[in-house]
């Protein structure tokens, strides 16, 4: 499990957060979890695959835009 | 037992099934693979409906689905760029831009289910008929229905729903063989 960097914001009900995460594309992905999935400044998720620059991570929940899975900049991994 | 995403590559590398053309890696969740919308829609012709209002189908054996289809739908390609807005309550049938091939032989039947990102705006992908036998070969077809408030712009290439893949316990007798085998777009 992985912490990825993350942007936090509290949700509609207290046990929710938003979390908005930089891909590799220079995008965001927006993914609606519970509390538990993530920190101040992080969500947890899973390393599928690298590259030279890059992760490709499994969310614990889809995305907004339909995705599992993001690759992201090798630097938004926090620790493993 | 349902496959996970490295039994799919893996299924998928020894040709034992097939989706062309071939989903990139962020397509993948831990037990599924999306797949994308197709450009060919087809739509209700309501000229038609109109038409003949009144008029009422017996589902049976003397029932021509493709006569049905053929009368009441048009086919339409939607632009890239633009899109298909798919209003409250209406219902349009699609396709997958993938086309899948599950070997009798294989031992693999799948499901075709909705993402919870669409499905949260209101968008149904299917009318009750998720399964796709063993033996099935083709474009997979999509009951697109809208059943939230609030219009929803559909765009080729955009994931649309989920493939789950099951193992059979034994290999079935005979593949599937009916009238949507090799259906194309």
């Amino acid at each position: 499990m992985n912490r990825v960097k993350a942007r936090i914001v509290r949700g509609s009900i207290r046990s929710e957060r938003i979390a908005y995460i930089t891909t590799a594309g220079g995008g965001h992905a927006e993914v609606l979890l519970s509390a538990s999935q993530t920190g101040s400044n992080h969500v947890l998720a899973v390393e599928v695959a690298r590259d030279k620059n890059n992760v490709l991570i499994e969310l614990p929940q889809e995305t907004s835009s339909g995705d599992w899975r993001v690759w992201v900049n090798k630097n938004q991994i926090l620790s493993e | 037992m349902i496959l996970t995403d490295r039994e799919i590559q893996v299924f998928l590398a020894n040709r034992q099934i097939s989706i062309k053309p071939k989903p990139d890696l962020v397509r993948y969740s831990s037990t599924s693979v999306d797949l994308t919308l197709a450009k060919q829609f087809r739509v209700w012709d309501f000229n038609q409906i109109e038409k003949t209002k009144g008029e009422i189908i017996t589902p049976g054996p003397k029932f021509r689905y493709p006569e049905f289809r053929d009368k009441y739908t048009k086919s339409i390609n939607i632009p890239s760029g633009k899109g298909y807005v798919l209003a409250p309550e209406a219902f349009v049938l699609a396709w997958t831009h993938e086309t899948i091939d599950l070997p009798n032989h294989s031992r693999i039947a799948a499901r075709i289910e909705g993402k919870s990102s669409l499905a949260r705006l209101g968008l149904a992908v299917h009318v009750t008929a998720p399964t796709i036998h063993a033996g099935f070969e083709g474009s997979l077809q999509l009951e697109l229905c809208n059943h939230g408030p609030v219009s929803i712009r559909l765009t080729p290439g955009m994931p649309i729903c989920q493939l789950i893949f099951e193992m059979t316990l034994g290999t079935p007798a005979k593949g599937y063989s009916g009238i949507f085998l090799r259906q194309k777009k």
